[in-house]
Parts: structure tokens; sequence; C-alpha cells
């Protein structure tokens, strides 16, 4: 189905989303990101990708409590959906499939 | 207490992003604020934190301001007003055929004003580019300079440069010779001042060396339409001094572009020009050249008295006491030149202006009929609205529905008027004998089109709305069966506005008519009708002119003839000093050479003295008669004999003529002093004047060619002075012929509103006007009953009208130093016009409601 799609860094948003275990949100997705990925993004991005993934239904979302931390924001916090996480398992299932049917000379440029 | 981020940062976030994510983007940037101001300052923290909020923005989080789904909303709101459309089909085609028409006339007129407002713009030094104009002793300017003045101004002020051309024809080619009659001699810096591009040579150094010719490139291939003319040697052939050259091609210039004033077909070294008028480079009085001057280019700002100044006081340490100049912007030539003696103005600046008003007004008129229109349909549409409330929609999403439809009504009209003006483009240039292309309009200005129309549709779909939504909430409830519109006050107002400008439109249009038929219908003080002329440009025929001269007066119908160095209407090619008392200042006249009869052959008499003195037959130069201007400013009673000094030489006045227009209407008579020259001058008489009594025309022109072709070998240009002075008068008309159209355009739109109007009217009180039929009412009850509204504005509208026609009226006819007055009988015609017209549509109306019967109308009471 069209709009079911996973883009690379939706990709990396929902398995930050499922790493950090119904704790996730903005900004330590972003610190997540940064720290295991090592790429530095701006929080407005993370949001946009969390909006797309909550519309395919990948995510779903919930309001934390507020918090002085926040200026008197509650937290909307993210965990991952039963279709998410198949859909993520499935992107690496196939992947692994495409990386068994490499040829051997791959190491190469490994 | 932490420190906190920017107070307008955090403000513009709350504005523009919507509630479903307002806690998490501002919690989130809150946070990472606190964290950056342990980790990098508060100074850098607040830095992101303006920065994170200004790339926030996204659509999805945009907070809307009518909190619905757009598109489905637009669709829907687009459909409704089209099927609105259809079901008022005659109220949709008022509405769009008025707007159609009001944006294709103001389209018409914008372009036209663009062409003029873009005449010479394209040259790149525009900013420091100035042409010098001549203000002689009296205060008259003019085009036409010595050539000295350019050599003063660059002395006077160091890092001005001058370029001056002058016009002479040529004749070009050996066997089959071409005329060109825009040739300038033109100083060597031409191309560098100017911006014509040179196709084909040296732009620095194609005019410096004697002898050197350019050609535009649509006479180089007509000259040579096989071979490259570039280098070649051609023999050119001057007309005023009669001499013969050996030219040397150095350039080809592209053709100067339609909205240049400089139209040049060819140009010379002016070299060649100081070599062949030995009077040119030194004398004050040989008027010719035009001037420009080149500022230099860091030039920032120019003041224009401190340059009259410092060069009138140069002037007079020259000998040349109350003689000045000053310098005009190459870039208003065009449409600021109407006081300055041979200028180049083909329009004005009041042309231009009183185009934009008529657009204006016309856009104006279009649109209040709209709005009128729509407004005064409201209580049909009173059902939907009640509906759409009980259902809870908000105002502004029921004003979103009006602009929306407004808009749809502009564009179309837009699109309807665009078509228009694409296919009527030709016929109209054709009869306003303009040159306006849709082709010149650039991106810019197609998208200042474009954001006008939208300013329109928003304006007028804005107050339409407005005014539907306000009569919504007067109405509470859903009684929706007796909506009784409490007041038009506002219609009544856009209505009075609309008959304010309609007859405003049709005054102006009457009075520029007077004027037109006033100049066309002028006397003139001699007989211009039956008189012809035949210049001769080439000077060495001009040898032969008593020749020629004899040979016409033997042709049948030719009652008498007579030569003259001007023709009519004259331009008054020769500007020069008379003195008449050395304790007196010199006064400026225009010297005229004639021949003896000249002023039997065209109908002047003479009001004091005698005709050319038998005395100075052979020094015939030395025997003049002046005209009453220069009477005037001689300021003596008796001046037949007086003996004065002009273009120094003493002459003898011997007669006044009586008072004559020698040139169009548009100026004033000057100054002029005739005398009795002879061939061979710059001054000598190149006209032959005949006056004629046949009705066999053909003939006529037959005898005449036969006589000149043995003369010369160019074709003969047969001129009648009644039909020259005519075509002086083409700016008005087609001044005349724009205001007319246009104003039929605006009466035409206005009326249509005035139609929808009154069917609305009529609409609204039938039930009344049938019951007053039945109880047996007159017909003329009934226009009263319908007409007393309109009778009312009517009377307002002219009590506001009148006033403003006058006072514009008379400021336009100022312009003009011979013109027909403001008559207040102009002001009862146009009223009378707008009258009658509105009696014609009311009688209209009413006359199908007569053949109504009342019994099918109150058949459901």
């Amino acid at each position: 189905m069209k709009g079911t799609q996973l883009g690379e860094f939706e990709e990396l948003v929902l398995l930050s989303v499922g790493v950090l275990n119904g704790q996730a949100y903005g900004v330590n997705i972003l610190d997540n990101i940064l720290e295991n990925i090592g790429r530095k993004v701006t929080v407005s991005t993370i949001h946009t990708a969390l909006y797309r993934l909550e519309k395919k239904g990948f995510v779903s979302s919930y309001y934390g409590g507020e918090s002085n931390k926040r200026g008197g924001r509650r937290k909307r916090l993210y965990e991952i959906t039963a279709i998410g996480f198949r859909t993520l398992s499935e992107a690496k299932s196939q992947r692994e499939k495409l990386w068994k049917l490499l040829p051997n000379f791959s190491f190469n440029y490994a | 207490m932490p420190e906190n981020p920017p107070k307008w940062a955090k403000l513009l976030l709350n504005k523009v992003c919507n509630d479903r994510f307002i806690d998490e983007l501002e919690g989130d940037l809150y946070e990472l604020f606190l964290r950056d101001i342990d980790t990098i300052g508060i100074r850098k923290a607040r830095w992101n934190y303006t920065w994170a909020v200004l790339f926030s923005f996204r659509f999805y989080r945009m907070k809307l301001p009518i909190p619905l789904n757009i598109q489905l909303m637009l669709k829907f709101n687009l459909l409704i007003a089209i099927r609105h459309g259809v079901k008022n089909l005659s109220f949709s085609l008022i509405n769009l055929f008025g707007l159609s028409f009001g944006i294709a006339a103001t389209l018409y007129i914008a372009l036209f004003a663009l062409r003029e407002l873009n005449y010479d713009q394209f040259h790149e030094n525009k900013s420091n580019l100035y042409r010098a104009i001549l203000v002689n002793n009296n205060g008259s300017k003019h085009r036409p300079t010595p050539s000295l003045l350019g050599e003063t101004i660059e002395t006077t002020f160091p890092g001005y440069k001058s370029c001056r051309i002058g016009q002479d024809p040529i004749k070009i080619g050996a066997d089959n010779p071409l005329l060109i009659k825009e040739f300038y001699w033109s100083d060597s810096n031409f191309f560098s001042c100017f911006s014509f591009p040179l196709l084909r040579g040296n732009p620095k150094t194609a005019l410096k060396e004697p002898n050197s010719l350019v050609l535009t490139a649509s006479v180089a291939k007509k000259l040579f339409p096989d071979s490259d003319p570039f280098g070649k040697v051609i023999d050119v052939k001057i007309y005023d001094s009669d001499k013969l050259l050996s030219m040397k091609v150095t350039g080809i210039a592209a053709d100067p572009p339609n909205n240049s004033t400089i139209q040049f077909q060819g140009l010379g070294s002016m070299q060649n020009a100081t070599d062949m008028y030995v009077n040119l480079v030194d004398s004050w009085y040989f008027s010719w050249l035009s001037t420009f001057i080149r500022l230099p280019d860091d030039n920032k700002s120019f003041d224009a008295d401190a340059f009259s100044d410092a060069l009138g006081e140069k002037l007079e340490k020259l000998g040349q006491d109350g003689l000045n100049a000053y310098l005009q912007p190459l870039t208003e030539m065009h449409l600021h030149s109407k006081d300055i003696v041979k200028g180049d103005a083909q329009s004005s600046m009041d042309t231009v202006y009183m185009m934009g008003a008529i657009g204006l007004l016309i856009l104006l008129i279009s649109v209040l009929n709209y709005i009128n229109l729509n407004t005064a349909r409201a209580f049909t549409r009173l059902d939907e609205l009640k509906i759409k409330e009980a259902l809870g929609s908000y105002k502004s999403s029921i004003l979103l529905q009006y602009m929306i439809e407004a808009l749809l009504y502009v564009f179309l009209s837009a699109f309807i008027g665009l078509l228009l003006i694409i296919i009527l483009i030709g016929p109209l240039n054709r009869l306003f004998d303009l040159e306006v292309s849709i082709n010149t309009i650039s991106f810019w200005q197609w998208f200042y089109v474009i954001m006008a129309l939208l300013v329109t549709g928003i304006f007028a779909g804005t107050i339409s709305g407005f005014k539907l939504v306000r009569g919504l909430i007067s109405q509470k409830g859903l009684r929706i069966t007796n909506y009784k519109e409490k007041s038009s006050g506002s219609r009544k107002i856009l209505m009075g506005v609309q008959y304010v400008i309609t007859i405003f439109l049709t005054t102006s249009t009457l009075l520029v008519y007077l004027q037109f038929q006033y100049m066309s219908n002028y006397n003139l003080g001699f007989k211009a009708e039956q008189l012809i002329y035949v210049p001769i440009d080439d000077r060495g025929l001009q040898q032969n002119i008593t020749t020629i001269k004899e040979q016409f007066s033997k042709i049948p119908g030719v009652v008498a003839t007579t030569v003259s160095g001007e023709k009519l209407p004259s331009e008054m090619n020769n500007s020069t000093m008379l003195t008449f008392d050395n304790s007196k200042d010199p006064i400026g006249v225009d010297l005229v050479s004639v021949g003896r009869d000249y002023f039997d052959v065209i109908g002047i008499n003479l009001v004091e003295g005698r005709q050319f003195s038998k005395k100075y037959e052979v020094d015939s130069a030395r025997s003049i008669i002046i005209n009453q201007q220069a009477k005037k400013l001689i300021g003596d009673a008796s001046v037949i004999g007086k003996l004065v000094d002009v273009d120094g030489l003493q002459r003898e006045i011997n007669g006044v003529i009586e008072p004559h227009h020698y040139s169009s209407l548009h100026s004033k008579v000057h100054p002029v002093v005739y005398f009795v020259g002879g061939p061979g001058n710059r001054d000598s008489p190149d006209n032959i004047y005949l006056r004629i009594e046949t009705t066999q025309l053909n003939e006529l022109y037959d005898r005449m060619t036969a006589v000149w072709e043995k003369f010369s070998a160019d074709p003969i240009a047969i001129n009648y002075v009644s039909k020259d002075f005519e075509t002086a008068y083409a700016a008005e008309k087609r001044l005349m012929l724009l205001t007319n159209t246009l104003t039929i355009v605006a009466i035409v739109i206005a009326f249509l509103g005035l139609f929808g109007l009154i069917t609305f009217m009529v609409r609204q009180k039938i039930k009344e006007l049938c019951i007053r039929k039945i109880l047996g009412a007159p017909i003329l009850q009934i226009v009263k009953v319908l007409s007393s509204d309109f009778l009312l504005i009517f009377s307002i509208s002219t009590l506001i009208a009148c006033p403003l026609a006058y006072k514009f009226g008379k400021e336009w006819l100022a312009n003009y130093p011979y013109n027909t007055g403001f008559d207040f009988s102009i002001l009862l015609w146009a009223i009378g016009i707008c009258l009658l017209i509105s009696a014609i549509v009311i009688g209209i109306r009413i006359l199908r409601l007569s053949s109504v019967n009342p019994a099918k109308i109150l058949r459901n009471e």
C-alpha cells in the first residue's frame, strides 16, 4: 500500500522509539541518534518524522506529565505499535535476504 | 531561576503552531534551551532557540485561520459559486461582462501607459544623460542649440561630455538613390553616450574620421540586399548644402527601438557638418543641433539651479546676455517636452495621467457594479446562509466563500478581458493610431497585474461578504421568508459614486470633443482651403525654384503661385534676433523668406504699410514685413519705415500683416519677420505654393508631375495645407477617440449595473406593484415608485460631479493657448445624456412589467 513505506530517516527514528521503550520523545530521540549513529539533526526534523510515522500507524503517542524543565509544557511520548514493529522487522529481514545474495567479493570494499 | 528564551520567538511559535503540536514542540525546544545554557552559554542558547523557532515552520502544524479542511471547502465553495451563477444567469452575465469590459479597458490603458513611460528607459547611462535646452531671453525654450553651447558646457563644467547631433536629409547611392530623412551628423562619442548597439564596427572610432558613415541594419539591407556594405565607399548627396560626398561605411547599427525618441537611420561624422556649414562652429545664432550632455559617472546629484547660474554667468562673459540653458533628463524627453520648441514631444504626461485616471475609474465602476449586484441579490441566498449558520458555520468561512466567489468572477473576467484584448488589440491600435503591444509586458508587470486582480477580487469579495454577514446577524432566527433589507444606504452610496464617475467621464469626453472641433475649425487668418505646396528638399534643385514655379503657374486650374521658406503649418527653423533700439534688449524673432506675392496668394491682408518695397529690388532682404506680435514687442505706434537690425543686417519695415496662425494651435503665435529671399542659402525659399481652383485634381497632379520630372528624379510631394493642419491635431484626435471609447465602455458598464439593480428592485417590489396595478394605479405612479430613489441619488451625484468636472476641465484646457473655454452647457449635456440613458434603462424594465399579469404573481398569497 502506498504511504506505508518506511523512509531511511523514518526507519532510524522508528528504531530509536523502539530502543527508548515507551519513554521516547523529541529530545531523547535526538540524543539517541546523535550518540549511536553520529548524525546531528534538528528537533523539528524528528517531529516531522514522528508525525508521519504516527499517520502511517507505526507509532502511537500519549501525553506525559508536564514539568518545569519543559517550561510547563507536556511531553508527547511515543511507543512503537505492533504494525510498526512488524514493518521494522520486515525491513530488516528484507535487507538480510539481500545481504545473503551479495557475492563474496564484497569483502574487498569492507 | 534560569534565563528565558527570547520572548518574541516564543510568541511567534505560539502564533504559528497549532494546539496539537505546541506542547511537543515548545517543550522540546525549551528542554534543549536549558541544556544549551549549561553547555554553550546563555547568549548562544538564545540564538539557537531563535533559529530553531524560525526553522520549525511546517505546514502540517500550521495554525489555520479557519479550522476546516481547506481542499474540501474550496471544492464546495467553487461548486456553490458555479451553481449560483447558472441559476441566476442574467445577473451573472451582467457581472461577468461588466467586469470583463472593465478589465479589458483598464488593461489596454495600462499597456498604453507602460509604453509611454518606457520611452528612452533602455539607455544604460540614463541617470547621467541629459538634453541641453536653450532658453532665450524672452524665456522660450528651444531644442535646437548652437554648436557652441555644448563646448561652453564642457569648458564650464569639468567632466561633463557633450554629444551633439544635427538632422540633415541625405540621398545615398549613385544609380538608384535612397532618400534618408532621419540622417544625423553626430559627435564621435555617440555610441558611448547612448545604448544603441553597433552590429559591425568599433563604437569608439566609427564616427571619428570625416566621411565615415554609420547605417542602421534596415537601411543597409535596402541599399545592399546581397552584399556586405561594411567598409564600402558610397556616394552620398547632402540636400541642405548641395554637396556630394564619398563616404565610407564604418559601422552598422541595430535599428533604434520603437520606444526611443532618437530615431536615426544613418549617422555621419560631425566633422563633415562643420566643414560644410561655415557658421556652425562659431555662431551663437545658428541653432540647429540637439545637444546631449553626459554627466560624470560618479555624479550622484545634479543641481539644476547651480548649473543654470554658472552657465548664465559664463555666457554673459562670452557676450551672450540673457541666453541660458537647462538640462532635461533624457528619460523626460518623450513626455515632458510640450513647452519646448521643436522638442520632439509626441505625448505628454497629462495624457498618461488622464488615461490612467480613466482606467482606474472604469475598473472602479465595474467593481462597484459587482459589489452592488451581489449585495442586492443577498436575500436570494439567505436560505443558504441561514442553514449554514444553523449547522454551525463560522462567520469567517462564509466570508471566505464570498471571497472565493469574487476571485472566481474576477479571474474569469480577467481571462475574458485578456482574450478580448488579444483579439481586439490590432483593430484598437489601428483606431487609435497606437503601437501598443501585449508582448512588451515583462514578467514582473504580469505579476503586478495578477496581484492587482487578486486585490480587486479580495476587495469585492470582502465588501459583499461583510455586508451579507452583517445582514445575517441583524436577522435573528430562521425567519427566512420575510427577509426585508433594513437599509440599502451603502448601496445607494456606491450607485452615487458610479453616477459621479459616469457624469464626470461624459463631461470630459464632451470637452475633449469640443476642443478638437474648435481647433479643427479655427479660423487661421488665411485661406487654407484649396492651397497646396510642394516642398523642395534638394538644395541643388532650389536654384530652379523660380523656373519650376513659372511652369506650375501655366497649368490650368492654378490661380496663383508663390514660394516660401516655411511649410504651413510652419516649424520656424530660423530663429534670430531683432534690434530696434540700441538701448533696449533685442527681441527673438523667426525669420522667413517668401516670394513677393506671398501674402496675396495665401490670403493675408496687410493692416499697415504696404507690400515689400520695390526700392530694394536688388537687395531684397532689406525690405521686411512683420506680424502683429513683432510689432507689439517693438512697441512703437508706427513702425512703418523704421530701420531695424535683423540677423546682423539693417532692414526697413514696410508693412504689418493681420494676425494669422502659421502653425497649429498648440503654440502661440510668435514674432515673425518676412523678407524676400533669393535661392542658394540655408534660409532660401524651399516650398512652392499653389492656389488652385479646379475639380480636375487628377489632371492637375499629372501636369504637375510632368513639370516636376523635367527637373528632378525624386518623386513629387503634393501637400494640402488644410490637411497638414488636420494631421497636426492627430494627438487630440487620438485622445478624443480614446476618451470617447472609454467613456462609452464606462457608461455601458454603469448602466448594465443599473439595469441589474432595477431588475432586482422590481423583483423585490413586484407584489406591491401588482397590487397597485390591480387597484388601478396609472403607469406613471409605478414609474415614480421605482425611480424616486434613482432621482435622488442622481441629483446628489450631479452636485458632486459638476464641480469636479469643471475644475479638471479648466485645468486641461489651460494646456491649450487657444481653447474653446468651459461652457456650462457641456455639463447640462452630460447630465442630459446620463439621465436619458437611465430613463431608457428604467423604461425598458417598466414596459416589461406592464405586460405582466398581476394575477399570476399574486396567486400564492
